[in-house]
């Protein structure tokens, strides 16, 4: 059913799998140019995730050593952030911590008014 | 075999350290439950502390990382190339390929095993495998799915967003 509905979306959907959750190995900045954030949300992006995860990140920040379930964090930021107008999140909820994955249902929550947000398991 | 791990602190990154609070020991035919918030250093307690002792050892060792996409690969492509070759499609095919292989291993000489899961949607699946053939394993489950049944719960509690404290609570 997902790879059916992935195979028939590919050019309209922003796919984000938390199973592999980040696509440079290198500075939060590398990952920022996937995304094509504005400045306003390159900043809204480093508030929240020191709102969830007590954690300053940087730019210059070393994203490989975020946690994994901190990576898939980072990975519904930024897109959640990011211009695309369908996003799928793929197997997002299974590596957050409880309080995590009421934080991250009440954020798409809050943007799924501006968009199309589908979630899925593999 | 009991694999042992004293009281102290456990530097495992440049900014993040580890407070073993009592000596944790970790005994063959039992399971332990990682449990702590995202990013209180489970994954970290696996890949930087157990592991580098088990791979000394001559224990078998599977280990199963989070977000195991490089891991997988490296799986199909090993199961392509051995005798009979096997084409494993999805992460489910590999795990249950791991699992078998350790139970194939087991049977032909027995010795301890431990089993190192970090976050695997397969974990219940694999555990089967293995508890049913290989009875001189220890299973240490990182998980935020609930605790396995009869398993010994460690808690990684964060004292600050750098240092987690890592304990066994008492049963009451």
């Amino acid at each position: 059913m997902t790879a059916t509905f992935i195979q028939e979306n590919t050019a309209r959907y922003l796919i984000c799998d938390a199973r592999q959750p980040l696509i440079t190995a290198s500075q939060l900045w590398d990952e920022l140019l996937l995304y094509n954030l504005s400045p306003e949300a390159r900043t809204e992006l480093l508030a929240e995730f020191r709102r969830l995860t007590a954690r300053e990140l940087t730019f210059s920040s070393d994203i490989t050593t975020l946690s994994g379930g901190q990576k898939v964090l980072l990975m519904c930021l930024l897109a959640l952030l990011s211009p695309a107008r369908n996003i799928l999140f793929m197997d997002v909820m299974h590596s957050l911590d409880p309080a995590n994955r009421a934080a991250l249902k009440e954020l798409i929550d809050r943007h799924s008014s501006l968009r199309n947000i589908v979630l899925k398991q593999s | 075999m009991t694999l042992s791990i004293p009281t102290g602190e456990l530097q495992i990154w440049n900014n993040f350290s580890l407070w073993i609070e009592h000596d944790l020991e970790f005994e063959t035919g039992k399971t332990y439950h990682l449990q702590g918030n995202n990013g209180s250093g489970k994954s970290s307690f696996l890949s930087r502390v157990l592991l580098p002792h088990l791979q000394n050892s001559s224990s078998y060792l599977l280990y199963l990382q989070q977000q195991m996409h490089t891991q997988l690969y490296a799986v199909q492509a090993y199961a392509a190339v051995m005798k009979p070759p096997q084409i494993l499609k999805t992460e489910q095919e590999v795990v249950n390929y791991l699992g078998n292989d350790l139970v194939r291993n087991y049977q032909l000489s027995p010795r301890p095993a431990f089993v190192l899961v970090d976050e695997s949607r397969f974990e219940a699946e694999l555990v089967g495998i293995i508890s049913l053939n290989c009875p001189l394993t220890c299973f240490i489950l990182a998980s935020h799915h609930g605790q396995p049944s009869g398993a010994t719960l460690v808690r990684f509690e964060p004292v600050t967003p750098n240092r987690s404290k890592v304990c066994i609570p008492s049963p009451n």
